[in-house]
């Protein structure tokens, strides 16, 4: 609530006054309402900082009132002008609210009331004309009245000053800035963002919002939607913004997830929330979801639309989920051998109406995840103990309301390299390393060296590395990535050209060791403990299995694999 | 009148008389009148602080108090003589009169002996009318006496931006030749000036009307040229220390801040000599000053009776000299760095040319 | 001044006493009426800005603190307080304590063109009663300003009348207030314009040096010595003169203002030389300027300590000349003092 609203002006006799304010008395007293309460602050203690020394001029300025009740937020400006007398004309709309609120949405509107007069100053001397010239305007004291009504009963104003200038101003409800999306994140949708998107939101919006169904990751919306990946995340940061969607993980089957203390709450059904997630994770009838943008009507967190598992692991459980795919099934060359690929019809196969899951089951399943035991694990730990956790349950859902309800947090994994880390604590670049240890290498040109160590050096600034084909495919250009690649073809041509006269075995197995430095190369900068699986999984477009096979170039004993 | 550099009392000026003979159609140097004309609406003009400005500057205690401003405007005429190193008589014409159209004047009188006419444009107002008035009086000048210098002075540009100001003047120019073309008049005798009174380029104009008034200037210039070759000045001026203005200056470019820093110089000699050199000593102390240990009367005991100053700044020691000529005339100049140790031997070379100078001005002076 | 600030604060004057060597700092109210010319004249005199640049000051809010070193060894303390109403009833009232305690000199602005005078007489008399209550020893100097907006003959006139006005008004509120000391008032007609200022100016100042006898009587022995016939010390950024010395023949210059002039005219070629090279204002613009004036008299003015200058007017003489300029640079050393306190001799 405003409290107050005052126009003040520093006057070249009188100095510091208030001209305006509403309600009257609420900042000074004035002749005409001595007997109205007592005005909120004592002026003559703050008004140094109403208008205040010259630096702290065309700033935003909060004032606290010495009993702590209220704050007047102030933007004292300055238009210096030789026509002023004294060369300059000083004013300040302030706001005066209670000292405990928000203060946030109330610094646009002093700095929109300060700007749009201040310009109108500058432009016809709106300002300093005020009382002098009789143009039918209104008077400010009344418009201060209209602002401070309009924004406490309506959060709004439109007021028209004169034939050019309108005072448009909106309390806008303060959010924090949105976290960073990553390529690796989940979108999941909290409203049905499909219903309500219209042809005037932004252009990239509107292309991702109907992949963001709980299922994609964040790079998948990008290729999908077919808008590049820093646009997407933009975007999505946008609605994060507005609380209108959340961050999860992807979901694999060799992830693990572990327990949080909002498990109790689960335990002890409160609030009835094991009935919410047996409605909302049973296999009872069939979900019968169209194969296209089926994501885009999901509501609640949700999980309509497509899905896809990316783990090597899931193939061997043979097991089916009661999922449609979307015919846009995005098969990725390097995973498309390992991962599941089911029917891209949207044939649901779905037994007798099962019933709902038990509390004492869904209870059971949700307190079995555990640090170290994957998903896939946890599935067979039930299976057999004799409950087709896949029959009645969908994992997925599962997971996903044990996560956005708090009671379940995922376990990330993570590779770190001794000799790196040694590395990184000793200050010295990974390339030096690799080229000591690689003694075939050190007859190599200098030049091939110094490459080396570009390349490590471009290496950590690269958002990510992937052969161009695939780059294609997914949209991602990268400048960048395309010298390294060049590079990269370059110095193995110098090599080869080097060795010539050696034997074509030892050739062999120098391009054997050739792709095992770039793969070291490609794989460094995951191993310092600060990069989890998924962000590896998203990047390289690698799949679990794969990742561990490329760590072990690395050497035995090397790469340790932390879970937290 | 006093030379007001502390030099002892000018014999060679010349009497302050008027010279109003007319002197046949081409002007001597003692018959130059400077006319100025104005144009428009008096009330906005600065005109007379133009042309007050050079002449009063110098006797102002309050330096820097715009009290030109304050002054009353042009109604009538005025005709100022002013006694200098040679006599001019300054034309004042209110704006409001149109000369031409009147016939109580006397078109013949008034500028038969005429040598220049300085023409002031307020450059902060509409000038159109003041572009169109001043060309009908060229054209009708040019007719009858082609050999008066029209002098433009584009005023009020303080305040004005460089691009702006350029603009203007090129604006004039180009409405004021073309219009003198249609009439066939091409090579006319007009020069343009940006003037101001907030800073040194309204004294900078006027030098450059009246160093076009001044027969032989380049002999004036070569000496200047010459003692600055030889003594290695950087620039060197010779003043009008009454009203400023420099009379002729050595070929290198001139640029105001050099000019300006003269002009200030002999305004603080003048401002010292005022206090302390515009009084007598008693008698009984001069004799005691001429009494041991310098037993030597105290004209003797001075190396000049002219006046001779010279400073040192801190920054690159560049020595600043004066030198009074004559009553009316002092000739500065700036030297090269680390000049100063060398002082006795440029004195005696500046000697030299005011020697030189004063025979220039004792030949050229109307016989 | 350190017995003044020991009747408000006897532990701050135990302090200074214990350490004589610090500088001392002394508070310098300057008040008045807004708009009477208070920056300007500060700016003038402390930052070198001519009285034309004066036009474009803005207002000052509250007060604006500065320490303006001096002389090295003398920090004034000035207090710029903005005179617009709200202030002066908030310096009375709110900051009261915090600006009146301590205070060495009050210098009270009048504007000479002020309209409203009994308004201006009862916000100098509620000053001047804070002053009494809190700095009763502090030294009260009356700038009536604006001077030159008054024609040259009537000046004389108008100014003692309006110093009679404040002295009446001054001695009314003592007597009300049953003060028994009499206010010390020092009045001033000032203007920017002129070397009126510098006079007002240096006199304030002359107060404030320590030490001013001994300057005086060396630079009493130097005149003799080279028989000079007036001598000024000039400190270098303000160019106030601080100390003088006049022979017995030069007492008969009948220009009685000429020290503020001389003020006034090497402060504004200051400015001339620092257009020309393009240095800061503040910054030392000149070694040496000399000029014989053929058989009038001779003077040069040269730098001379660290933080002075000095200005000797001698009679004509090549002779007498160069060896006063080469007496005046062995002087220096003597006058070192002047720099530092540490050098200061005990007095």
């Amino acid at each position: 609530m405003i409290q107050g609203i005052f126009y003040a002006r520093f006057l070249p006799q009188e100095g510091t006054k208030v001209v305006a304010q509403s309600p009257p008395g609420c900042i000074v007293a004035t002749e005409f309402t001595p007997h109205l309460k007592p005005p909120l602050v004592d002026f003559d203690i703050v008004q140094e900082y109403i208008i205040p020394r010259k630096a702290f001029f065309n700033r935003f300025v909060t004032v606290n009132s010495p009993d702590g009740k209220h704050s007047i937020l102030g933007f004292p400006v300055s238009i210096p002008h030789e026509r002023y007398h004294r060369n300059e004309f000083i004013f300040n709309f302030g706001l005066v609210i209670e000292s405990d609120v928000d203060h946030t949405p109330y610094e646009r509107l002093v700095r929109r009331l300060a700007i749009t007069f201040a310009e109108m100053e500058r432009q016809n001397g709106y300002l300093s004309s005020e009382g002098q010239v009789d143009d039918g305007r209104r008077p400010i004291g009344s418009l201060l009245e209209i602002v401070k009504e309009d924004l406490n009963n309506y959060g709004e104003c439109m007021i028209p000053i004169d034939e050019a200038n309108t005072i448009n101003m909106k309390l806008f409800p303060y959010h924090a800035p949105p976290p960073a999306v990553h390529g690796w994140h989940v979108p999941v949708p909290k409203t049905k963002l499909a219903e309500i998107v219209d042809s005037t939101w932004d252009l990239t919006l509107q292309r991702i919002i109907p992949h963001v169904d709980g299922v994609n990751d964040v790079r998948r919306i990008a290729w999908l939607a077919d808008v590049s990946l820093p646009l997407t995340q933009c975007a999505l940061q946008h609605l994060l913004y507005y609380d209108t969607i959340l961050l999860l993980d992807m979901f694999f089957f060799g992830s693990c997830y572990a327990l949080r203390p909002g498990i109790h709450d689960f335990v002890s059904n409160r609030s009835n929330i094991v009935d919410e997630c047996a409605a909302y994770v049973g296999i009872s009838p069939p979900i019968i979801i169209s194969g296209g943008g089926g994501g885009g009507s999901s509501s609640g967190g949700g999980g309509g639309g497509a899905d896809t598992m990316m783990t090597d692991s899931t193939a061997s459980l043979n097991m089916s989920i009661h999922r449609t795919f979307s015919s846009t099934q995005f098969l990725d060359p390097t995973i498309d051998a390992t991962s599941i690929s089911r029917p891209t019809t949207s044939s649901t196969i779905s037994a007798a109406p099962y019933p709902r899951v038990s509390h004492y089951q869904l209870i059971k399943l949700m307190t079995t995840f555990c640090v170290g035991r994957s998903v896939m694990e946890w599935v067979r730990l039930h299976q057999e103990a004799g409950f087709e956790v896949l029959r009645h349950v969908d994992v997925r859902r599962l997971v996903q309301f044990g996560v956005v309800k708090g009671l379940l947090y995922r376990v990330h994994k993570y590779a770190v390299s001794k000799s790196y880390l040694s590395l990184l604590a000793t200050g010295r670049r990974a390339g030096g390393v690799e080229s000591g240890e690689n003694g075939k290498k050190v007859h190599n040109n200098h030049k091939g060296k110094e490459k080396t160590k570009e390349k490590n050096l471009e290496d950590d600034g690269l958002e990510m590395k992937i052969s161009r084909k695939r780059m294609s495919r997914l949209r991602i250009q990268d400048a960048d990535d395309n010298e390294e690649e060049e590079a990269e073809e370059d110095g193995a041509d110098g090599n080869s050209d080097n060795d010539e006269d050696q034997n074509g075995e030892e050739q062999e197995e120098e391009e054997k060791k050739e792709d095992e430095a770039k793969t070291r190369r490609k794989m460094q900068r995951y191993v310092n403990g600060q990069h989890a699986f998924d962000q590896i999984i998203t990047e390289q477009n690698l799949t679990d299995t794969e990742i561990l096979k490329k760590l072990k170039c690395f050497g035995a004993g090397d790469v340790a694999i932390l879970y937290r | 009148m006093t030379s007001r550099l502390g030099g002892r009392d000018a014999h060679l000026g010349r009497d302050d008389e008027q010279s109003g003979q007319a002197g046949g159609s081409a002007p001597t140097p003692a018959q130059i009148n400077l006319t100025r004309l104005f144009e428009q609406d008096q009330r906005k003009q600065q005109k007379n602080a133009a042309a007050k400005a050079p002449e009063n500057a110098p006797d102002g205690t309050a330096k820097g108090k715009p009290r030109l401003l304050l002054m009353e405007s042009t109604a009538r005429i005025q005709k100022d003589s002013l006694p200098s190193f040679m006599d001019f008589q300054v034309w004042d014409f209110p704006g409001q009169i149109d000369i031409f159209e009147n016939p109580t004047f006397d078109i013949d009188a008034m500028f038969g002996e005429i040598g220049a006419l300085i023409w002031v444009i307020d450059a902060q107002d509409d000038y159109m009318e003041a572009v169109a008035r001043l060309n009908v009086t060229i054209l009708n000048l040019q007719r009858s006496y082609p050999f008066i210098k029209i002098e433009v002075f584009i005023h009020k540009v303080d305040g004005l931006s460089d691009d702006y100001k350029l603009d203007i003047q090129r604006d004039i120019t180009i409405r004021i030749q073309d219009e003198l073309s249609d009439h066939g008049f091409e090579n006319a005798p007009v020069t343009f000036h940006l003037t101001s009174i907030y800073n040194h380029s309204i004294f900078e104009a006027f030098s450059k009307v009246i160093q076009k008034l001044i027969p032989r200037l380049g002999i004036l210039e070569a000496m200047l040229t010459n003692l600055c070759r030889t003594c290695r000045f950087e620039k060197a001026y010779l003043f009008d220390v009454t009203s400023k203005i420099y009379i002729a200056t050595d070929s290198s470019p001139a640029d105001m801040t050099s000019y300006e820093i003269c002009s200030d110089y002999i305004d603080v000699i003048i401002d010292v000599t005022e206090v302390y050199g515009s009084w007598s000593r008693s008698d009984k102390y001069r004799e005691g000053l001429e009494g041991p240990p310098w037993s030597q009367r105290l004209e003797d005991q001075a190396a000049s009776n002219w006046a001779e100053s010279s400073m040192v700044l801190s920054n690159e020691d560049r020595p600043i000299i004066l030198r009074e000529v004559d009553k009316y005339l002092a000739l500065v100049a700036i030297m090269k760095e680390k000049s100063y140790d060398k002082m006795p031997l440029v004195n005696l070379n500046v000697e030299v040319v005011v020697q030189g100078l004063k025979e220039f001005f004792d030949i050229t002076k109307p016989k | 001044m350190a017995d003044a600030e020991a009747t408000t604060s006897q532990s701050l004057a135990t302090d200074i006493r214990s350490e004589v060597k610090k500088p001392k700092k002394k508070k310098v109210l300057l008040m008045g009426k807004s708009g009477s010319g208070k920056s300007s004249m500060r700016s003038i005199i402390f930052s070198n800005y001519i009285a034309r640049d004066t036009r474009r000051l803005g207002a000052t809010i509250d007060i604006d603190l500065s320490h303006v070193k001096f002389l090295g060894n003398l920090t004034l303390n000035l207090w710029d307080c903005g005179g617009q109403e709200a202030f002066t009833e908030n310096y009375l009232s709110q900051q009261r304590v915090h600006v009146f305690s301590n205070v060495g000199v009050l210098i009270y602005v009048f504007d000479i063109e002020s309209r409203d005078v009994d308004r201006d007489m009862a916000t100098y008399v509620s000053i001047i009663s804070a002053m009494m209550q809190y700095s009763p020893t502090a030294k009260v100097y009356v700038l009536i300003h604006k001077m030159d907006l008054i024609t040259m003959n009537a000046r004389e006139a108008v100014f003692v009348d309006r110093v009679r006005l404040v002295q009446q008004k001054t001695a009314e509120f003592t007597h009300a207030a049953g003060i028994t000391t009499e206010v010390d008032l020092i009045p001033f007609a000032t203007s920017i314009w002129d070397q009126s200022l510098y006079k007002a100016w240096a006199s304030i100042i002359h107060d404030l040096v320590p030490n001013l006898s001994v300057i005086e009587s060396q630079l009493g022995a130097l005149g003799t010595i080279i028989e000079a016939e007036e001598m000024l010390l000039f400190e270098r950024t303000s160019f106030l003169v601080v100390s003088s010395w006049t022979s017995e023949e030069g007492q008969n210059n009948p220009t009685g203002d000429r020290q503020e002039r001389m003020s006034n005219i090497m402060k504004h070629f200051k400015q001339s030389i620092s257009r020309y090279t393009g240095t800061p204002r503040n910054t030392e613009q000149f070694v040496l300027m000399e000029h014989k004036a053929g058989v009038r008299f001779s003077m040069f003015v040269c730098k001379f300590t660290t933080n002075t200058y000095l200005m000797v007017v001698l009679p004509p003489g090549e002779a007498r000349f160069n060896s006063a300029r080469f007496n005046c640079q062995i002087a220096r050393e003597s006058f070192k003092f002047l720099d530092g306190p540490a050098a200061g001799p005990r007095t």
